[in-house]
This record gives C-alpha cells, structure tokens and sequence, in this order.
C-alpha cells in the first residue's frame, strides 16, 4: 500500500468535525449525545466532495494493539490513518510478497475493531463521583446501581487520598485490596500498585496463575522450566507427521497467523487430531480428526492410551530408560516407594484397577474402541506434537493432567528430536530468531510490597506460597483469585495445613486498577459484588467504564494506549512494533503515572519513588535497550539505532548507537522482521541438548531428567493444600461437586469457558462490531437442547449454585452432549429486580474453587440450562445498551 | 471489458470474521449492515450407545463461507431495481447501488440469491459491497482479502483466479443453485456437500447475520 496517496473516504466511527468538537469539550457533551453516546457509531467520514477534491493532510501511524489476546503468540500491526488527531481507520500490514517464514503480521477483528474501541462511548470522560457515596457514609449497597455526579481531579484526587489514609490508619494497608497487577508487564502495569507497595503493601488477588492454569508448578518441576516456551518453531511444524491437540481453538486464543501457520504444516503433510468438547472453530478448518470429549476428562483419555501402549508394548523404553524417571518400577527415583511407578499405577497392579480404554472410557465419554484407535494412531507416527491448551489443566487437582499428559508424550519418546515435542503452547517461535525490546518498567526501581517481598517464590512470575521456600511464612500474602471474593466475606483465607493456619483477612477498600476488570474475570462474581458492596471504599482507574468500574465509588479515567504509547514493544523473538501514540488523551483522562504521583503527593510520598521513570524515559529505554541476537554466531548488538536528534526527541541523556535499522525508520515502518533462515533445519528443537547427552545437559529439575513421578510437585502442591495430588499424573475427581462424575440432578450439565475473538479476556467487549460478529451465546448441544425444548436462538437460563445467566442458545451439532460453553470475558449486568446476569459473565456461574499449586477450577463447572420463561426482554449484544453512567452527560 | 471476481477457499476458513469485520469498521457501517458475513453451515447428529449410554457423532462436520457480494455476470438485483439504481460497470464487472438514486424498497434484497444487498436503516436505503471500488481503482486488493487471517480470501480478474485455483463449485450448502453466474471462484470445504443435498443448517443466530 502506498500510504500518503491516500484518498478521502469513508472512514468509520467518527466525522472528523463531531471528534474534534467531542475531544477539545467545546460543546462535545452534545456532539457525544448525538454521536458516541447513543452508540450510534455509523457517520461517515468526509467525502471527496466534503473535502472539494483536496487530498487532507492525514498520516499513517502504527496504533498499539497491547491486548493479552494471545500468551504471547501472536503480535499484529495496525496502520491507522490519522487527521489533525483524529483515528479514521485501520489497517494491517499489507507490505510486499509474503513468504511462510516472513509473513505479513495481519491483525484479527478486535485490531480492525480499535478505532470504535479507543472511541467507545464506554470510555470514561473525567472524573466522576457516586452520587449516594459520602466520606463518612458510603452506602455500599448502592454500588453497581446508583448515580454518578462529575467531580474534578483535585476532588477525585483528595477523596481517594483521605479514605486511603482513613483506611490504613485504622487498618495498616493490608485493610486495601489492591486488584491490579503487579507482576505480568508494561501492557498492565499501572504506577499505583507502586504507590500502595511503597506505603507498606495491600492485598493482591494473584496468588495463582490465572493464565497458566496448573501448568505453572508442573512444568517446574517436571519438566524444569517453563513449558509454553517449548512449543514447535512455525516453520518446524510440517516436520511433525501428526499433531495430537487438546481444544486449542488457535484462531481464536491465539490469534495473528498461528492458525495459518498450522494449516501451513498440515498443506506440508501434517496430520492434525483435535480433542475438544466442540469441533472448534480451528478444527472446523483443520482438523483432519476430532475427538469429542466431555471437558475436564482429559486425563483420563490420556491414561486409556498409555494403558493400551503398555499393553502392547508400543512405548519407548529405551528412551523412558534414559530420559526419565518414574516410569517403572525399575526407574524409581531413591526413598520413593516402587509401587508407585506409572506403569504399574496404569495397569492397575496393586489398585487392582486397571485403567483400560473400557475403564477411561466411562470417565471421558470416547469409546473404547475410539481410544485403541488413536493410541494406534499415535504410536505408528514417528514424530507427533502434543500440546494441550491451558484450560484443560484448569480444573481441581490439574497437576494431574498435566503429568499424565507430558507422561503419554514421554511414552511416545522422542521428545527432543526433530518433530517431537510436548508443552501447551504447540508452537511458539523458538531459535530461528533473537529480537527483544528494551525494559520500560524499569522494575529494579519500583518499590517492594513486604507482603511479597523479592526473592519470594514465584512460579511463572506469579506468587505461590511455597512455605518451605518462604523465611517468614506469616508475612508473605496473597490471595488465591477464585476464593479473593469468598475469602473477603469470610474475613478469612488459605489452609488449615498452612503454618499458624488460614490467615485472617479484614479487607474494608479496594482499587479496581492496571488494566485488570477483576470483578468481572474472577470466579464467583456474584460474591465479589457482595464484597465490594460492604466495603468503606472502592476506587477505580481504567479508560472503560467496565464492570469493575460501575461498582466503584470514584472513578478516574485513564489514557488508552493509543495516548500515550510511544513506546516499543514486542513479545515475540520475530518483529518489534514502534507504537506512536494516536492522538492525545481523551476528554479530561491521564495517565497511571501521573495519577500515581498526584495520589502519592498526597501521602506524603515522593512521587519519584512510585513513578521512577518518565513516559518518554520508558519509551526511550525500550527502544534503546532493544537487540537482535544473530541466531547463528549467538552475536547479540543493539537492533536500534539512535542519533543525536533522536535522542534529543526523547529528551533523554545518552550516546548514540548503530543498530539493524534506524529509530526513524523504523518510526515510519511501524515494525522490524527479523529475516528468518528459510533452511528451517538450521533451527533448533526444544530440549535437542538435553536429548543429546543428558548426563552433560541435564534438565532443572530434582533429577535433571523428566520426572514422570515427581516427589517434588507432589509435596509443593500439597502442601499449599487446595488439592491432594500424586506425584504421578492419577485419574482423580478433585473436587466432590465438580467435573464428570459428580453431576447432579439439579446441575446436570458441563461448564467451560473457550475464548472468544470478541474480546482479549474482557477489553473490547464495547465494541458493536464485534458484538454483531460474534454474540454472547450459551453453546449446547443438539441432544441436550431437544431434551430441554431449546431451538437456535431461544433465551436460556443458565444456573449454577453461585448465580444466573440470561444468553441466546446457540445449538450446535458440533458439540459433545453433557457439555455447555459460555465464552470467557462478557461484561457483567445484573437485572437488579432478578438477579440475573443479561451480560453473560461465566464468572457469575463459575465456584471458588482453588486447585492445585494455585489455579482456579474454570472447566467442568456443574450447570443447568433451561429455556427462559421469564419477563426480561433481552436485544440482541449489538443492540443493548452500553452502561454508562447515569446522571452525567 | 473485465470481470473482476473473488476467491474464496472455504477448506480453510476458521470463521474469524476478520473479512466482515474489517470491511465494517472502515466503511463505517452500522450495527445490522454488513457488506460481507460468514455463514456456519453445520450438519450431522448425534446417536446413543445403548449398552455404555455414550453419544457418538454421526456424519458431524462444519465449516465456513464468507460472502459478499458477487458481482454476478445476470445480477438478480439489476432488472428488478424499481429505479434502475443498480448498475454494472462495463470495465469491470463491478455491480454497484447507487445510493442518491436508491428508494430503499429491498427488491434487490429479494430477488439476490446470496442475500448481499443490506439494509442501511438511517439512510433508508440498501447498501452492498462495491469490491472495495476505490482501492482496486488505485491497484490494491479489497480489503477483506488482504486482512484474510488465513490467506483464504482473494480477488483478480475472474478468469485468472480460474487459471489459478482451479473452476472450484459454488454449488454447495447452504448456497443455492447458481442462476447467476457469480463472479466467485469457491473451494469447497472437503466435506462440503452439493446445494440440495444437505441435511444441515446454517448456525448462525440471525442478529448475525
């Protein structure tokens, strides 16, 4: 595209004139009630004959697209075209011929959807107030409900200031709830978590990897590090003759070229078997096989086949003999009992059961038969890729799914030679390329919160007590996020087994902060709404008027990435983005760091101990610290280069540098490709070193091989104590009212909750396009809807013990019977006279129920589903009314 | 005189909605228009084991087709116009609405096979995809093709894209026989079955679509 010629024509959300008049406020109350407000996002842009022909003076920039939409898989450009400030469209990149190494970077609908996301009439516009909240009356019942009133920053500031301090003077800061994160990068990183770090420390919600699922502790200390950044090399992906997927629905928690990249493999020859409770959108398209299973069950599939490979004797031996341990009971590491070995556990030697395909079968719901088959089917391909997605993991006790798992994949034997891998992600780029990004956190600098102090154990960067690890076990904490909200009500939180016990909680203020919409994206939302209801005070920051937010006492509206950006970023070893910032912040919003420091100011910190670097220091550090690692000599060097005059810009006191390309350059590009070797064999395979010569490249884990029982994962589970795990990888119902095998009556049905390509988690649930795109839908299965008398489209009621849900069914041939699907992220709306949730939030069916080393019990939650008989009218998601806040323009 | 016409390979199509999606957004078009939408055709049904009481899928499959308008070589749209508003461009095949003469009466709706014409309430008046006229005008691609995730979408002169993906059908489910000779060149999903031979439906709610 040659961009510069553009011409004038429609452009999308905004006229040029209602922006302009809406962002400078002269009149913009009324150009928003008649634009933005009333969701009316259809003006076109000026014509030809608006602008008499003349060519405007409009740029292209490269617009942040910082969304955790994909773990790090997947980072797309968005071209936006900008007029005096004014986003008019997107585009992707569309430069030149692409090649399957070097592709273009194409961004998905929520990229194309940005302009009406940055613009959504959802943004917070200044500084509000809940009418019905006074300092010393906060009638929390009224959160969620009541008016707003527009109070100026000076006010919004000093009311935050005064209960902060009322609360910790009363309390200590372990009175606040500080929901924001603290831990996972500058996409979320917010100054004011550094402010309650520096004023003593507040409560965190992160005490488990929400993301990861169980796979955090495993991959640990089974396999010795962390497993998502093991998958397969794109490029590496046709040497796999079959690639055995559990769900990973890529297109749509992937994203960016991942599913193409697959579809690649599979054009080379590749065979592909998804296992998921739906024929995925991904396996629709590429799935040579599907295996319907109910969700949750997967361990034991996995079992059944490794029962029939032992069977007959169609494993690796030799390479569980060499590489691992724990398989047999002549490969037992010392002091652990013989009996407990794999094998011996899978052919039912001393249980007296053995784990049969018949046996697995009555746990899983695939036949018997089917189950022989495909373990035929994998032990005849010589090289087969095995990657499971997070949410299979997500369920009480998941260390065990995942052991089971990597135990099948070792079983299978090869991993560490061409073709052959285990881990979550299934692809992911490692070896061909080195790009990174400079740091701008800047995190050596920011204060430490005491209640997690550094060089505390953490798995993944997430924090997990690991007593054993901890010097003063009674000041570590951190709440585990499915139980946060219980927890808060309880006043109390963790293990009896803990040391000194469960720990005491007297939560009485939260800040809903840093990107995270934690009323929203925690199991259990209905409690949570009971706990932020009873608090002294809540406060919030955020560009949206999100869930989290609507339940605040004061809000403060924060600048979106497209105002401030300027900045580099990456995430992937392939391309890093320069990311202009758009257009300057909206309505009366600012930035985190700037909040930080007024909040801080206010104290009586120094505002330089919480906000350490400026935005233009951070921007610079990212682009000055950036480097290319040549894949081949190891030779790392500077990837940007910087002049006098590009310093000077940033304002910043440095040297010069050379780099692969210049800063201006890469400013006008939006981007920087690292040339992948085309001669994929030239890349390297996940574990090779080790599966080399593993006596001089020995793994990190207690043996430095894989550890098919590992003594070590069992007592660090265990001992954190929300699951009782083996060190093997069991068939267990982790939960007595959780899973296959403890349904009910009442609560017939299987709940998980598959990403949706309307959303990244919650942000971007505003925008009407991809509302119309993709609706909030309750997937059920053609048998369990005639059951229930449910068409296509009728209004079901979903329930569970902790709450309802009102959503359109969705009746699918391509889902397993038992199972039902409510995709993760929708914005909750409770029906004040029904309690219902019309916005379809899983987080409202979904239990507290802490697994494992630390991860929530997401998949398999027990529901029922009825057809709605009740009054609530419910519009179509692309017609129903975004919240706003009542009472203010 | 060309005919310029879309490719379409619906064998690998993960039903992202990128293509509608993109399209809207940059035209600024409203909740309930679309110029481009993708359908998900799904069949099969589920049979019970009596012995274990498992259900097995019988014949499930599903799959994708995006469509927009298809710029036929006889439009249906283009005699029954009350106002004689629809139009094809003799250099390019390109069918376009044109929208000062439009009454907004949906005959065109009506009598379209592939449903392409979509009702701009605001205006009052039926509005479809013109092949990104502009940007094919300049010499690139429209834009639902370059923003293709999976590189299934493309567009050229018909008789090249032909020359280079094969003759292709679209005489599969959920699409009609073809009267109309759509400037469309589709490459089925593998389990595709013929137009009238299906025994499934299209999926998708209706506000959707």
């Amino acid at each position: 595209m040659e961009q510069g010629k553009e011409k004038p024509r429609n452009k999308g959300a905004l006229t040029r004139r209602s922006f302009l008049a809406w962002s400078a406020l002269a009149g913009g109350t009324a150009a928003l009630a008649g634009g933005l407000a009333g969701c009316n996002l259809s003006t076109a842009g000026p014509s030809l004959q608006e602008t008499g022909g003349k060519a405007p003076a409009g740029v292209w920039k490269t617009g942040a697209c910082m969304n955790n939409c994909s773990c790090g898989s997947s980072r797309c450009l968005l071209r936006v075209y900008v007029e005096d400030g004014v986003p008019l469209k997107v585009r992707t990149d569309e430069e030149g011929t692409e090649s399957i190494e070097v592709l273009q970077r194409r961004a998905c609908p929520r990229g194309r959807a940005q302009i009406n996301n940055m613009l959504s009439p959802a943004r917070i516009k200044y500084p509000m107030k809940r009418k019905g909240w006074s300092p010393g009356n906060p009638n929390g019942q009224m959160r969620g409900k009541d008016e707003w009133e527009r109070i100026s920053w000076d006010e919004a500031l000093d009311y935050i200031a005064a209960e902060m301090k009322k609360v910790i003077d009363q309390y200590g800061t372990k009175g606040i709830l500080c929901s924001a994160s603290s831990a996972i990068g500058y996409t979320y990183f917010d100054q004011t978590v550094c402010l309650l770090d520096a004023l003593g420390g507040s409560l965190h919600n992160e005490a488990g990897t929400i993301s990861f699922g169980s796979w955090s502790v495993a991959d640990t200390h089974m396999i010795g590090g962390w497993g998502m950044m093991n998958g397969l090399h794109p490029l590496c992906m046709k040497d796999s003759q079959l690639h055995v997927l559990f769900g990973c629905n890529w297109v749509s928690n992937k994203g960016g070229n991942t599913a193409y990249q697959l579809s690649w493999a599979r054009e080379q020859g590749s065979k592909v078997i998804i296992i998921d409770p739906w024929l995925n959108q991904t396996a629709q398209a590429l799935a040579d096989e599907w295996i319907p299973i109910l969700p949750g069950t997967d361990t034991a599939l996995v079992i059944g086949i490794c029962y029939h490979w032992i069977e007959n004797n169609q494993y690796d031996q030799e390479y569980l003999d060499k590489y691992t341990i724990g398989f047999d009971a002549d490969h037992m590491p010392e002091g652990a009992p013989k009996e407990e070995n794999w094998k011996d556990y899978v052919l039912g030697t001393y249980d007296g059961e053995p784990k049969t395909p018949e046996w697995a079968e009555k746990r899983c719901n695939v036949p018997a038969a089917r189950i022989r088959e495909l373990a035929e089917q994998i032990a005849a391909a010589k090289t087969v890729n095995f990657a499971a997605a997070q949410s299979t993991s997500k369920i009480p006790a998941g260390e065990q799914f995942v052991q089971s798992f990597y135990t099948m994949a070792l079983m299978h034997g090869g991993i560490g030679s061409r073709g052959n891998c285990m881990g979550w992600a299934g692809m992911r780029e490692v070896g061909a390329a080195g790009l990174s990004i400079g740091d701008p956190l800047g995190k050596a600098t920011h204060p430490v919160n005491p209640l997690n102090p550094t060089g505390a154990p953490v798995y993944m960067a997430y924090p997990i007590p690991q007593w054993s690890a901890l010097q003063d076990t009674s000041a570590w904490e951190n709440l585990e996020p499915s139980e946060c909200w219980q927890s808060i009500l309880d006043g109390e939180y963790g293990r009896d087994i803990w040391p000194g016990g469960k720990k005491p909680l007297d939560i009485h203020a939260i800040y809903f902060g840093g990107y995270a919409n934690g009323l929203n994206a925690l199991p259990n939302a209905n409690a949570g709404i009971k706990a932020v209801r009873k608090m002294d005070f809540v406060w919030g920051a955020n560009p949206f008027f999100d869930p989290s937010r609507q339940y605040c006492d004061i809000v403060l509206p924060v600048a979106a990435w497209w105002e401030k950006a300027d900045v580099a970023n990456s995430g992937m070893a392939e391309v890093v983005y320069w990311y202009d910032q758009i257009m300057p912040p909206l309505f009366e919003a600012r930035t985190e760091g700037h909040i930080a420091e007024e909040l801080a100011k206010r104290m009586g910190v120094d505002p330089a101990k919480v906000n350490t670097m400026t935005y233009k220091e951070r921007g610079f550090a990212s682009v000055q610290g950036a480097t290319f690692t040549d894949v081949k000599t190891g030779e790392k060097m500077p990837l940007i280069g910087l002049t006098k005059e590009d310093i000077a810009e940033f304002g910043v006191d440095a040297e010069p540098q050379e780099g692969k390309i210049t800063f201006s350059e890469l400013k006008a590009k939006g981007y920087y490709k690292y040339p992948v070797d085309p001669k994929s064999d030239a890349i390297p395979v996940p574990y090779a070193a080790f599966y080399a010569d593993p006596v001089a490249n020995p793994l990190k884990t207690a043996s430095g091989k894989f550890e098919i029982y590992c003594a070590a994962l069992a007592f660090m589970v265990n001992s954190v104590g929300y699951s009782q795990i083996s060190p093997i990888g069991k068939w267990q119902i982790g939960d007595p009212q959780h899973g296959h095998g403890t349904q009910t009556e009442e609560y017939p049905l299987l709940l998980w909750t598959p990403h949706s390509l309307r959303r990244a988690h919650t942000v971007d649930d505003n925008v009407i396009s991809l509302r119309e795109a993709y609706p909030q839908e309750c997937f059920i299965s053609m048998v369990d809807a005639q059951a229930r008398g449910i068409r296509n489209g009728d209004l079901v009621l979903m329930s569970s013990p902790h709450g309802k849900v009102l959503r359109p069914a969705k009746v699918l041939t391509t889902l397993v019977p038992g199972a039902v699907a409510l995709q993760d992220g929708a914005w909750l709306q409770i029906d004040e006279a029904t309690g219902i949730d019309i916005g379809g939030d899983p987080n409202i069916l979904q239990a507290p129920k802490a697994s494992g080393g630390g991860s929530q019990s997401w998949t398999a939650t027990l529901v029922q589903v009825e057809k709605y008989t009740g009054n609530i009218k419910l519009e179509p998601d692309k017609r129903r009314e975004i919240v706003l806040p009542q009472g203010v323009e | 005189m060309a005919q310029y016409g879309f490719y379409f390979d619906s064998d690998r199509c993960t039903g992202c909605k990128t293509c509608q999606v993109a399209c809207k957004e940059t035209y600024g078009l409203p909740a309930d228009t679309l110029w481009r939408r993708v359908l998900n055709y799904q069949a099969g049904s589920w049979k019970q084991d009596t012995a274990t009481g498992i259900y097995q899928p019988v014949g499930v499959f599903a799959y994708f087709i995006s469509m927009g308008c298809n710029h036929c070589e006889t439009p249906a749209c283009f005699g029954v116009c009350p106002v004689a508003a629809i139009e094809k461009d003799p250099e390019t095949g390109i069918v376009r609405i044109n929208e000062g003469l439009c009454i907004g009466c949906g005959s065109c709706k009506t009598a379209c096979p592939y449903d392409a014409p979509s009702l701009w309430e605001s205006k009052g008046i039926f509005t479809k995809c013109d092949m990104c006229s502009d940007l094919v005008a300049e010499g690139e691609k429209p834009l639902c093709v370059t923003g293709c995730l999976m590189r299934a979408l493309d567009w050229g002169e018909l008789a090249a894209l032909k020359a280079e993906y094969g003759e292709g059908s679209v005489e599969v489910e959920p699409l009609p026989k073809n009267t109309t000779g759509p400037s469309l060149v589709l490459n089925p999903h593998r389990k595709a079955p013929q137009t009238g031979a299906g025994g499934g439906e299209v999926v998708n709610l209706s506000e959707e679509l």
